[in-house]
């Protein structure tokens, strides 16, 4: 994996010695609340709803052994011992003091690690695949294009202040792990000259109050012209993105009111007669970043074929995936235990998957964008021995891909902007759905299902509009109410849910919930995914099933 | 700055602390974490003076973030759904280190 140099280790350790000034200027009083806040935001701290939230940066979702061990110390030593993985393969920590901000800032710079430009309106933590280096299909690794990105957008002094937040994703394979078409700008890269890669580049999609699935902005954009062609893009939607509507100042509305043809032009135009020179540098740094990730590091490996019963073969069914190097494999941990919060992780777990890491899988980890954890390159001749350690930790639950590995926001439970709670109704759900798959199972039938994300407001931290079935806490006369969206993709063929109609109280949802699975499976055609099976059907069908009989509520 | 949020009535002035971001509230002459502690502004003038402690509070850099919280005046209970949810904290049990089931 990628290694600060002595640039970058300067550069985070001076940001955080910064950070402690700025932090004890604010406690003697020089500085007020509203001078505090823009500094505190640009790096990462956040005032929640009950205490200061702080939102640690996990480039492109790569941590090493090492780094794990340090966020299980600041869960231990700064936090109330857990923290909780996001959906932009960030790490945040609920339960933050300020006079420990500065303490844990110099931990992560020790660590090679920040918590820079994971909040305000700037070039947020790259995203990309978590299966990015190892995947079977995989065509081109995309790690060193997520750091060349992070490079050129960390303290870009052009884009410090854009209209809105901005959020990049690259893929390198066909299958989309990254939900990369909604995103401000996403990258499919592809095998071009002199290994460097070409892209198709995207832009306008996002998701909040407006959901919007990118559109094609240039394919087969040779490397270098990459940079260029971003920083053009970013400058046009500096200078036109809105700034008197917070809601209406993402980039997907700029190209919606312009036009894609009109903000491509005006792109051209602004790349035309430019200096290109400093971007010169980008190939040759590009090669430099890809050195750190070329050898995987890995003795040979004996190819096997692993197979199992019972628990251990739901787990290699759902939480292992083919490697790109025979005889290896990529084992997906779930935080998605019955009843579990997605994505929480206490510091025990961390140290147990830090350890797991450097035994068996050269000492790396990934976070995924549905919240769970991999071990990119574990030997097949080690997967038994990795279940029996996640087994004792409680880490084992092979549900990868399943209904009941739910994406969730905090929700109302923690965060100063929600509407309603996510959390319980995810842990509510995660016990039917969880009792659904392993009687499936034990049948001997397809437990597989629709995806399920759970948001807490319209700004759809928990991609609610990207799953198969969605779901949006919302306030209802100071009471939550939770709507439902169906045929939502975050996959290769990213599509928005659709309401389904009104909404329901947090106990009527799993009843709900499981009736849509229910009616799906009545109707289903042999192999049909859930988004394939809506497609077909629409939405009427599914309307009828909820709407016409009454839903129990459980007791 | 303090500010008032949603419908007038008992209302009862809350903020974070500072150095460690804990949810506080006015008991009088202190900031308290404890709900029951709280002082209760019954009246527009009572209100005014809570909403002006609480800026007075912010300049002295000990809260961040206090405004008015309004409670029904039958049940006590805070009339907006996020004023109940943040009284109530997180509404699981935390993370902790037992495993969990399969």
């Amino acid at each position: 994996m990628y290694q600060y140099d002595g640039y970058d280790q300067a550069f985070v350790a001076a940001r955080a010695a910064e950070f402690r000034e700025q932090v004890g200027r604010r406690l003697t009083g020089q500085l007020t609340e509203d001078e505090f806040k823009p500094l505190r935001l640009k790096n990462g701290l956040y005032l929640q709803l009950h205490a200061y939230m702080l939102r640690i940066a996990i480039p492109y979702g790569v941590l090493s052994s090492k780094q794990m061990r340090t966020l299980a110390h600041l869960a231990e030593n700064y936090d109330r011992g857990y923290g909780h993985f996001t959906t932009r393969q960030n790490i945040q920590f609920n339960w933050t003091e300020l006079r420990h901000v500065p303490d844990m800032l110099d931990l992560l710079a020790e660590a090679g690690m920040h918590a820079i430009q994971t909040s305000g309106n700037c070039i947020r933590n790259v995203t990309t695949d978590a299966f990015a280096g190892v995947a079977g299909d995989e065509e081109v690794d995309p790690r060193a294009t997520c750091e060349l990105l992070r490079q050129w957008s960390s303290a870009h002094p052009e884009f410090a202040f854009l209209p809105r937040k901005f959020k990049i994703a690259v893929i390198g394979a066909n299958a989309d792990r990254a939900a990369m078409k909604f995103h401000d700008i996403g990258l499919r890269a592809y095998p071009g000259e002199n290994g460097l890669p070409r892209y198709d580049i995207w832009v306008g999609g996002g998701q909040g109050r407006t959901p919007r699935v990118a559109q094609l902005f240039e394919a087969d954009v040779p490397f270098e012209r990459l940079l260029p062609t971003l920083d053009a893009m970013l400058r046009v939607y500096n200078l036109h993105g809105r700034r008197d509507n917070k809601y209406k100042a993402r980039i997907k509305i700029l190209v919606a009111e312009m036009g894609l043809e009109a903000y491509r032009a005006e792109v051209y135009a602004d790349m035309e007669g430019r200096d290109l020179s400093p971007f010169a540098e980008a190939a040759p740094e590009y090669e430099r970043i890809l050195a750190h990730f070329a050898t995987l590091p890995l003795p040979e490996g004996e190819d096997v074929t692993i197979s199992g019963d019972g628990a251990f073969g739901e787990w290699i069914d759902q939480n292992v995936t083919a490697h790109k190097v025979p005889g290896y494999a990529v084992v997906s941990v779930s935080l998605k235990a019955r009843g579990a919060i997605p994505g929480d992780a206490t510091g025990e777990e961390m140290r147990m998957i830090a350890d797991l890491a450097e035994r068996y899988s050269g000492g790396e980890i990934r976070v995924t964008h549905r919240q769970n954890l991999v071990l990119p390159s574990v030997r097949a001749a080690d997967l038994e021995a990795v279940f029996e350690a996640l087994v004792e930790a409680g880490l084992a639950t092979g549900n990868i891909g399943l209904s009941s590995d739910i994406i969730a926001c905090p929700g109302l439970d923690y965060c100063a902007l929600a509407t309603a709670r996510s959390i319980p109704i995810a842990q509510a759900l995660s016990e039917r759905l969880r009792s659904r798959e392993i009687r499936v199972r034990q049948e001997g039938r397809d437990a597989s299902g629709p995806t399920l994300n759970i948001s807490g407001c319209i700004n759809a931290c928990g991609h609610h509009h990207a799953a198969n079935i969605g779901i949006l806490g919302l306030n209802k006369a100071e009471s939550e109410s939770y709507q439902i969206t169906l045929g939502g993709r975050a996959d290769e063929g990213a599509a928005v849910g659709e309401i389904l109609g009104p909404g329901f109280t947090a106990e009527e949802i799993p009843d709900v919930v499981e009736r849509i699975i229910e009616t799906w499976d009545a109707h289903r055609a042999e192999g049909e995914s859930f988004a394939e099976s809506y497609a077909r059907l629409g939405k009427d069908v599914f309307k009828a099933a909820v709407y016409e009989e009454p839903v129990n509520v459980a007791a | 700055m303090a500010k008032v949020r949603g419908p007038k009535g008992p209302s009862i002035l809350t903020a974070n602390e500072i150095l460690s971001g804990e949810v506080v509230y006015w008991s009088g002459d202190a900031w308290s974490r404890s709900v029951d502690d709280a002082v209760r502004a019954g009246d527009d003038g009572a209100r005014e003076t809570l909403t002006a402690t609480g800026k007075a509070e912010e300049d002295a850099n000990r809260v961040v973030g206090a405004y008015l919280v309004v409670l029904d005046a039958v049940t006590s209970v805070p009339v907006e759904l996020r004023e109940r949810r943040r009284l109530a904290g997180p509404s699981f049990p935390l993370p902790h280190s037992a495993p969990h089931a399969a």
